[in-house]
């Protein structure tokens, strides 16, 4: 459904998008994921036609951006970052023009626009202007002007952006429910919010892909060894050594220092660094409890999408220097 | 066209819904509507002397004595005045960040550029409609030729779409509308007095060369009651290269 072939914009000597392929295939959601100014604006924006590319081709439903412009655009539904709205009007008004922009008239019109008003929550909103609603509410108009026209595919850019977590999770909620009735490409930084929402992930970085694949692929494939948190409730002081003794263990660290938990007296939590491929869950249990320490947990630790995001832009960065 | 038409409508609602327009047409309204009395009076005045000093009521020539100067004045006006109604056109669309919804709309950058001339254009007419007050009260009680009159306003219309072009060119290089407002202004009158330079000028080509590119040298015959196709394919061709240099300002900016 969407189409990109070694997409590359300049602006002047600066290089946003470098070579950039990948496809999306018919009612796939997939996230455009990486750090500020990775270029996934810019792949939105080219692939929504707002801005032609320096080379390459991108093609919506088969119709090239360059080539067949109005045909894609028919086929697109865009939630820019930035959600463009005129606060002089109010909600219907808004939605009456960029319908009738993408061609609708009349009953049509007008029944699209009450199917999106109830989708998106916003018939209690009807009455009131643009400029009055809160963040949430006019990311919501955004995403209704998006899906007004009915369109095959939506790009949808940080659709989350600035709202409050509450206001993110209902606006998560929306786009969850749109999968499965349009092909959905969406740009994100919030790595939690690409695992909840899409069932593949583009990452970029510095312009170029870093990687395209489904999220728990990519972990196995990243993964460099194997990690298994624990909890005590009396350790040893010396547990760091005998942790590190196990046969297979690579190294010992303090949940807290790893970032993933918080260690108090009496309930602190170690993560175990264990070789590639070898399961040594059985044998720390069989030791802990031999020697009594009180173990409280023990959970294999599957690898985040952070930690994939880290260590790829490290990869990265590692690769370019 | 019925996007064109979509894309006008939009723009005359937010001038009809913004205090910009009448505020706008309030200042053109009010000035003009000064100088025509201040015209009209002087013209009376000098009837009357000629009538004492001469003993013979002179014809009072409507034409050279009032409408002359109140369309060289009114042109003038909307020197200033165009730009104001135009400066948001291109510049609010860049500020609030809308363009991406018509550039990513199943529309061209032209019907783009097109709808928004042809709001204004709406809007200045109704301006100068709303003018023909001031000559209506005068042929209570005088006569004059209503080709001529209908010539200067037509004359007029043609200037203020060419002033229109301009307005959008310089709304189109901006975000900012108070800078586009004295890019259009600063514009125009530049325009205006390449006429003044080329009377001026001692050098024939020169001279030769300003006048033909001069606005208010082709708007003068209309005043006079002079139609000719020359000055209108002069207008219209001068408004398409603005509108040209807009659509190219916004096609460029598709790029940034």
């Amino acid at each position: 459904m969407i189409e990109v072939q070694n997409l590359i914009k300049r602006y002047g000597q600066v290089t946003a998008v470098a070579g950039v392929s990948f496809s999306v295939t018919r009612g796939e959601i997939v996230g455009l994921l990486g750090p500020n100014g990775a270029g996934k604006t810019t792949i939105m924006r080219i692939l929504t036609g707002c801005m032609p590319p320096t080379s390459g081709t991108a093609a919506v439903g088969g119709c090239d951006l360059m080539d067949r412009a109005t045909e894609a655009k028919r086929q697109i539904g865009y939630l820019p970052e930035f959600v463009p709205l005129y606060p002089d009007m109010t909600v219907p008004e808004y939605l009456n023009f960029l319908g009738e922009l993408r061609g609708l008239r009349g009953k049509a019109l007008r029944a699209a626009r009450e199917r999106v008003l109830e989708q998106c929550g916003l018939i209690e909103m009807r009455r009131r202007l643009v400029k009055n609603l809160s963040k949430g509410y006019q990311q919501r108009v955004g995403l209704a002007q998006a899906l007004i026209h009915n369109p095959a595919v939506l790009i949808l850019d940080e659709p989350t952006g600035g709202l409050d977590p509450r206001q993110a999770h209902e606006m998560r909620q929306l786009i969850a429910g749109l999968g499965g009735q349009h092909t959905l490409l969406l740009s994100t930084h919030l790595l939690h919010e690409a695992t909840a929402l899409c069932q593949r992930v583009v990452i970029m970085y510095k312009g170029c892909i870093a990687a395209v694949d489904e999220q728990e692929r990519l972990a196995v494939r990243l993964r460099k060894s194997e990690k298994i948190q624990v909890r005590f409730r009396c350790p040893p002081p010396d547990i760091e050594w005998h942790l590190k003794a196990i046969p297979g263990v690579i190294g010992v660290y303090s949940a807290s220092g790893w970032g993933s938990g918080r260690s108090s007296a009496g309930d602190e939590r170690w993560i175990i660094e264990c070789e590639l491929g070898k399961d040594l869950s059985e044998e720390i249990a069989r030791r802990t409890v031999r020697s009594d320490w009180g173990l409280c947990e023990l959970t294999p630790l599957e690898m985040s999408l952070e930690e994939v995001f880290l260590n790829l832009t490290a990869e990265q960065t590692g690769a370019q220097s | 066209m019925r996007v064109l038409w979509i894309i006008a409508r939009r723009e005359l609602w937010s001038y009809l819904t913004s205090p910009v327009a009448y505020v706008v047409a309030a200042i053109f309204l009010a000035i003009v509507g000064f100088l025509f009395y201040g015209v009209a009076k002087l013209a009376s005045e000098r009837s009357m002397q000629l009538l004492q000093f001469q003993g013979i009521l002179a014809t009072f020539n409507v034409v050279q004595l009032v409408f002359r100067p109140i369309f060289q004045d009114m042109a003038l006006v909307l020197v200033f005045v165009l730009p104001l109604l135009t400066m948001r056109l291109f510049a609010e669309e860049r500020r609030q960040r809308t363009y991406d919804l018509l550039f990513s709309a199943p529309i061209s950058v032209m019907a783009i550029v097109g709808g928004k001339f042809l709001a204004a254009v709406f809007i200045y007419t109704a301006l100068l409609v709303l003018t023909m007050v001031l000559p209506a009260m005068l042929g209570q009680w005088t006569t004059f030729p209503l080709s001529t009159l209908m010539s200067a306003y037509f004359g007029l219309w043609l200037l203020g779409l060419v002033f229109i072009g301009v307005g959008l060119f310089a709304s189109a290089l901006t975000e900012y509308q108070i800078v586009a407002a004295f890019t259009g202004i600063g514009i125009l009158i530049l325009l205006w007095v390449t006429g003044l330079v080329a009377h001026d000028t001692e050098i024939t080509t020169l001279s030769t060369v300003l006048k033909k590119m001069s606005v208010s040298i082709y708007f003068e015959e209309f005043v006079q009651g002079l139609i000719n196709t020359t000055s209108i394919v002069f207008f219209l061709t001068f408004m398409l290269f603005w509108l040209t240099a807009a659509y190219r300002v916004v096609e460029a900016n598709r790029w940034r």
